[in-house]
């Protein structure tokens, strides 16, 4: 036992001496067609991830009887091929390009059942599984997700119920069943578990917890562990991510797509000391408050940015810098990928009795308007932490394509370090390696689909690695055909070219006729091109109009 | 007499709804050897997939290969012809292979209805296709 003890501490010692990701991105909740309606702020904001979720039971499954005593009947087909937020999700992303990656949760509260969680022989389950693969395939929404969560706060779904082993087995087969649709469709996401809220306070006595983390654990074909956090005070980040990583040993990857001090907000506080000295009345609640600050940013007139922040942190109880705070939890318990709330927008008043979510968000037009640019304008409480966090990020933007991966650098701890590219499964293999001399690094030459680990090295001692990230090159696409890819991450234009094959001889690309690289930091033109050598003597020329 | 004039009045309305069918076709032929951008576009004007701000053009000169496609190849169309173009008039019969392209390319036999400024007016029946010559 002490032996085993001693394994799993050190494993986990392991891990978390070398970072690994800490990618900021922006949650949607069951919102997914608000990312296509906001792309322009979210290609502003720099976020690599966004994520969003789909309650199955509530729009896509066939379902009999009263919440609580439901029967699954059967897969809503018609509705399912013809899903608006799952053809808007996957525009988002089309037009957000390479270096943002998407999460995509699928919400299944089973307790709206009267099965509970379905026996993995059930008929309910068939149902479920049809529902989900007929999703996936639907507008190819496999192809454009990197990460697929096979739940959304189970300790509360299942709160109540006595069949925490029969999720654990569901989960199980769920991954088992999702990874074999990977294989047979060359679909390349990674499958988590999860989302597990409050983890560290509720593991005790909740059934379910233990058994998700055991099945992340035994099960390879789960790669990870999503986390939510929503709390009233800043440690919990802390303690949420020390509970799963050393208390349940998960070295597999944690992320977090959803996480706030939500709870710590009190909407009838009154404003007190902080009212009389900024001209409003003491006994003016915050609710009250923040309708009259909505009500003047509609009017075009929106509270001072600072007054907004300092009226906010007059309360002992809000725990200022909550999302740095957090952020440096992440960074010590080497959390990959995390999305927070990104953006709140106007809507209705609120009550005594709301729950403040709107307070989370990086970006608010509710409260402090629109810029000139007509995009939301920063959340005072939250944004300057999100900036200061994604400045911090050692790795800005990852783009993968079928044959290459592009790595652009943010801040480095030296200014002599040494990359290292090896295969994920084999430790000893040496891809390639080269100093970081750029502010970014292109690799060429990759197989598709294939997983890649790319470690950072100190360059004075190549035994400590500061940095890894793995990545898994896409697919082929199921055609002879090349097309030009053209992912813009801010700072760099990437310019890439699909499906190259064995016949190809060489590639060059064009700004309006002239020959250019294949990494730029604008591209001020009419039109690209790409023009491909063939073997045979023949080229082809591929034309896009900027 | 009143019976003549109800006759009359349906006849003029018959003849003048047959010629507004017939300018109306007339007109869409006419608006599509104006149209100027590359694209498959069905005469009916319900359909139209054009080289443009989601769409890629791809032209390969010694195989007489034409192709638009989104990016991700998610929907294309790809035209193989036997030869490059001559003279309009001429009788094409192009190799279509197609993905969630909505327009139905079965059984259309294919004109050359223009060619100038380097780019080739196509028209069948339905269809019209707008692309560059091929320069070999």
């Amino acid at each position: 036992m002490k032996k085993r003890l001693l394994l799993t501490f050190l494993s986990v010692l392991s891990i978390i001496s070398t970072i690994r990701g800490q990618e900021i991105g922006a949650n949607f909740n069951e919102s997914i067609s608000e990312p296509l309606k906001q792309v322009n702020l979210l290609k502003k904001s720099g976020v690599t991830w966004v994520r969003g979720f789909i309650d199955l039971p509530l729009h896509l499954l066939e379902n009999e009887g009263q919440e609580g005593k439901q029967k699954i009947l059967g897969v809503k087909e018609e509705v399912i091929k013809n899903y608006q937020p799952t053809w808007d999700f996957i525009q988002a992303k089309k037009i957000l390009g390479d270096n943002v990656h998407f999460i995509l949760s699928l919400k299944i509260p089973f307790e709206r059942y009267e099965e509970g969680v379905p026996k993995v022989d059930s008929e309910e389950k068939k149902h479920l599984y049809n529902c989900v693969k007929l999703l996936l395939e639907t507008y190819d929404l496999a192809k454009y997700i990197d990460i697929l969560v096979m739940g959304n706060e189970p300790m509360w779904e299942h709160e109540g119920l006595s069949d925490a082993d029969d999720y654990y087995k569901f989960l199980n087969d769920f991954a088992n069943t999702l990874t074999e649709w990977k294989k047979e469709k060359h679909w390349n996401f990674e499958i988590f578990a999860g989302s597990l809220n409050r983890t560290a306070e509720l593991h005790k006595k909740n059934k379910i917890i233990p058994k998700v983390m055991q099945v992340v654990k035994n099960n390879d074909n789960i790669s990870g562990l999503d986390l939510h956090v929503h709390s009233w005070e800043a440690e919990q980040a802390e303690n949420d991510m020390k509970c799963a990583r050393e208390t349940y040993g998960i070295t597999k990857k944690i992320i977090s797509t959803e996480f706030s001090v939500v709870n710590s907000f009190k909407p009838k506080e009154t404003l007190g000391q902080w009212g009389t000295e900024h001209g409003y009345p003491s006994t003016m609640k915050l609710y009250e408050y923040l309708n009259q600050a909505q009500t003047r940013c509609n009017q075009g007139n929106p509270v001072p940015y600072n007054e907004f922040l300092s009226v906010i942190h007059s309360f002992d109880w809000y725990p200022q810098h909550w999302y740095k705070t957090f952020y440096k939890a992440f960074k010590k318990y080497n959390v990959y990928a995390i999305t927070g709330r990104f953006s709140c927008t106007p809507g209705n008043l609120y009550t005594e009795s709301t729950v403040l979510w709107d307070l989370g968000s990086i970006y608010s037009s509710r409260f402090m308007g629109t810029g000139i640019d007509g995009l939301q304008n920063p959340s005072p409480l939250v944004w300057p932490d999100f900036i200061e966090c994604q400045n911090g990020l050692i790795m800005k933007n990852l783009v993968v394509t079928q044959n290459s991966a592009f790595f652009e650098w943010g801040n480095m701890s030296s200014d002599n370090i040494k990359f290292k590219l090896q295969y994920y499964d084999n430790e000893e293999s040496d891809i390639s390696e080269g100093d970081i001399q750029e502010k970014y690094t292109l690799i060429k030459g990759l197989k598709p689909n294939t997983k890649y680990k790319i470690s950072l090295l100190d360059g004075n001692n190549s035994d400590k690695v500061i940095y890894t990230r793995d990545f898994i090159t896409a697919t082929s696409i199921e055609s002879n055909y090349k097309s030009l890819k053209v992912t813009d991450t801010g700072d760099y234009i990437f310019i890439s070219l699909n499906n190259i094959s064995d016949d190809v001889e060489g590639v060059k690309f064009f700004l309006d006729g002239v020959e250019i690289s294949e990494v730029q930091t604008s591209l001020n033109g009419q039109e690209l091109s790409a023009v491909i050598n063939y073997g045979d003597g023949t080229n082809e020329v591929i034309y896009v109009k900027l | 007499m009143k019976k003549i004039s109800t006759i009359l009045l349906i006849s003029v309305l018959l003849v003048s709804c047959s010629n507004e069918i017939k300018v109306k076709v007339n007109e869409t032929e006419r608006n599509f050897t104006e149209i100027a951008n590359v694209g498959v576009y069905s005469l009916d004007g319900s359909f139209s997939y054009e080289y443009g701000d989601d769409i890629q053009m791809s032209i390969n000169n010694q195989k007489f290969i034409f192709r638009l496609q989104e990016s991700d190849l998610s929907s294309y169309v790809n035209i193989q012809f036997q030869s490059a173009f001559n003279a309009a008039g001429e009788t094409v019969e192009p190799v279509f292979d197609k993905k969630n392209i909505t327009i139905d390319f079965a059984n259309q036999k294919f004109t050359v209805a223009k060619i100038d400024a380097g780019k080739v007016w196509l028209s069948s029946e339905k269809i019209g296709i707008v692309l560059p010559m091929f320069n070999n």
